[in-house]
């Protein structure tokens, strides 16, 4: 890992060297396109610790994810977990790694891996994490971005580590703190590319369920899930989740970055579809309620006395999945599903629905969610011009056979 | 019959559609600006991102602005010739339709 991408903003000490190494890259890129640059992980070694049923959408980056009917588990599979980085995946060595918190706060502090381990209680819960640009092909006209499927580019796996208000309380707050920025050790092709900074705000910081994770599903973060630590703010759009943290930064206002500003931000108003992003632009925070059938698979074959489970999973980012609704008939009448138990609070919430076909032929099944709030799945999500949020009703269709 | 030679060949032919489809997809249309289109988005990422897209000038003038800011090596002449050859080989075509009020269909 280069150190001198360790410092916020790069700054003018070690630029020199920034730029050596970024040539490097530049020279190794044109010359064999598929290399992986010193300090990497080739892709290759990534795919062989994913599931099969994997469908990657590009290289570089690298992202992928497995569709709906690859997702019925009531705990994502670490190996189904979606792949979506920004820059490459870096080979960080644990015993090295360390944690810096700064701006306002009362004393900087750095932690080894050891050092977080052992000051703050463990804590284990199971959350949500989904693209901002899960569902983008539904969009029409078709936004720019990663081909996420309506149903691709999220998973609800366990993560263990320590609630980051805990970590920044002993770092001690300043007056004025409003945001915290996360900045990540992922290299890009070329020494120009800035780091991947996020920032969220002190509350969403503090709240409980955020947390500086190093495990999922009990065992330590695959490489390109953030191998050795990343932050969890679960409900919220994925890139909040900051992989490879290695900077806290507690700031007085949002961080200005190209990942706070040129991505991940919606018209204040909706658009016209097809237009390009007005000035005024609001940050994508948490997911809206979505949900996803699960069961049966697209185009699944039964035979006529079959009785058929429906079974999907339900999510929102704040708030709480009050009832889903299943209809049978396009969307002219909704009959209610039966939810799981509820489970940690931004975990998903598994639903099923018991049908008996009155008739053979093609049958389809359409899901929508509600929260505590109010809010429904809409038919069509609002258009936008980055193609965010796409929450629209999943619908599957299977034959019901003689 | 035997179906075994059938099926491999059935096989091998998809694989070379797939192998075809992929190597299609990280060329760019020939044109005015293609080769530093090709040359320069090929430093960071595949040509698919560009092949699989259809914009409007404006969506163009905004996502490489935004290459820019992530650190691509382009100056204001290079990114004019290659919004030009972007804008036209990769435009919206049609134009846009009316705003989606019906149900998407699956793609």
């Amino acid at each position: 890992m280069d150190p001198s991408r360790r410092s916020f903003l790069g700054g003018a000490a070690g630029a020199g060297t920034l730029a050596l190494i970024g040539d490097a890259r530049l020279a190794l890129a044109q010359a064999k396109p598929d290399a992986a640059p010193a300090g990497t992980i080739p892709n290759e070694a990534v795919k062989k610790e994913k599931s099969g049923a994997m469908q990657y959408h590009s290289e570089r980056p690298l992202t992928g994810s497995v569709p709906a009917h690859e997702h019925d588990y009531d705990v994502t599979p670490s190996d189904r977990m979606f792949i979506r980085n920004n820059l490459l995946t870096p080979d960080i060595d644990a015993a090295q790694h360390r944690l810096t918190i700064k701006g306002l706060v009362e004393k900087e502090l750095a932690f080894s891996m050891e050092q977080l381990r052992s000051a703050f209680p463990a804590v284990t819960l199971q959350g949500m994490l989904e693209c901002a640009g899960s569902g983008r092909t539904s969009f029409n006209p078709r936004p720019s971005g990663t081909a996420w499927s309506p149903t691709g580019g999220m998973g609800c796996p366990k993560w263990t580590g320590v609630r980051l208000a805990e970590v920044l309380r002993s770092a001690g707050l300043k007056a004025g703190a409003a945001h915290v920025a996360g900045q990540g050790g992922d290299p890009g092709m070329v020494a120009t590319a800035p780091p991947v900074v996020r920032s969220i705000p002190l509350s969403k910081a503090l709240e409980e369920n955020t947390l500086i994770a190093w495990a999922m599903n009990d065992a330590p973060l695959p490489k390109v899930h953030g191998y050795p630590l990343r932050l969890v703010i679960p409900g919220w759009v994925g890139s909040a989740s900051t992989k490879w943290l290695h900077t806290l930064t507690v700031l007085d206002a949002p961080f200005k970055g190209t990942y706070m500003t040129g991505s991940y931000v919606q018209p204040k108003w909706a658009t016209e579809p097809g237009q390009k992003m007005p000035p005024d632009t609001v940050s994508t925070e948490a997911w809206p309620v979505k949900s996803m059938i699960t069961s049966p698979a697209p185009n699944a074959r039964f035979k006529g006395a079959d009785r058929i489970t429906v079974r999907g999973r339900a999510w929102v980012g704040e708030g709480s999945i009050d009832r889903v609704q299943i209809s049978t008939d396009e969307g002219m009448s909704w009959q209610r599903a039966t939810l799981g138990p509820r489970g940690d609070r931004y975990a998903w919430r598994t639903f099923t629905f018991e049908y008996q076909p009155p008739r053979f032929g093609y049958h389809t099944f359409l899901a929508r969610a509600w929260d505590d709030r109010g809010n429904g799945q809409p038919i069509v999500s609002t258009w936008n011009p980055l193609g965010y949020f796409w929450n629209g009703v999943h619908r599957v269709g299977v034959m019901v056979e003689a | 019959l035997r179906l075994e030679p059938l099926a491999a060949a059935l096989a091998f032919a998809a694989i070379c559609t797939l192998d075809a489809r992929a190597q299609d997809e990280e060329k760019l249309t020939s044109g005015p600006g293609a080769g530093l289109t090709a040359q320069k988005c090929q430093i960071c990422h595949e040509l698919a991102h560009v092949t699989r897209s259809r914009l409007s000038r404006g969506e163009w003038t905004d996502t490489v602005r935004l290459m820019r800011e992530r650190g691509a090596p382009l100056s204001d002449a290079e990114i004019e010739v290659i919004l030009a050859y972007l804008a036209a080989y990769y435009a919206r075509d049609p134009a846009p339709a009316p705003a989606p009020d019906t149900l998407a269909p699956a793609r």
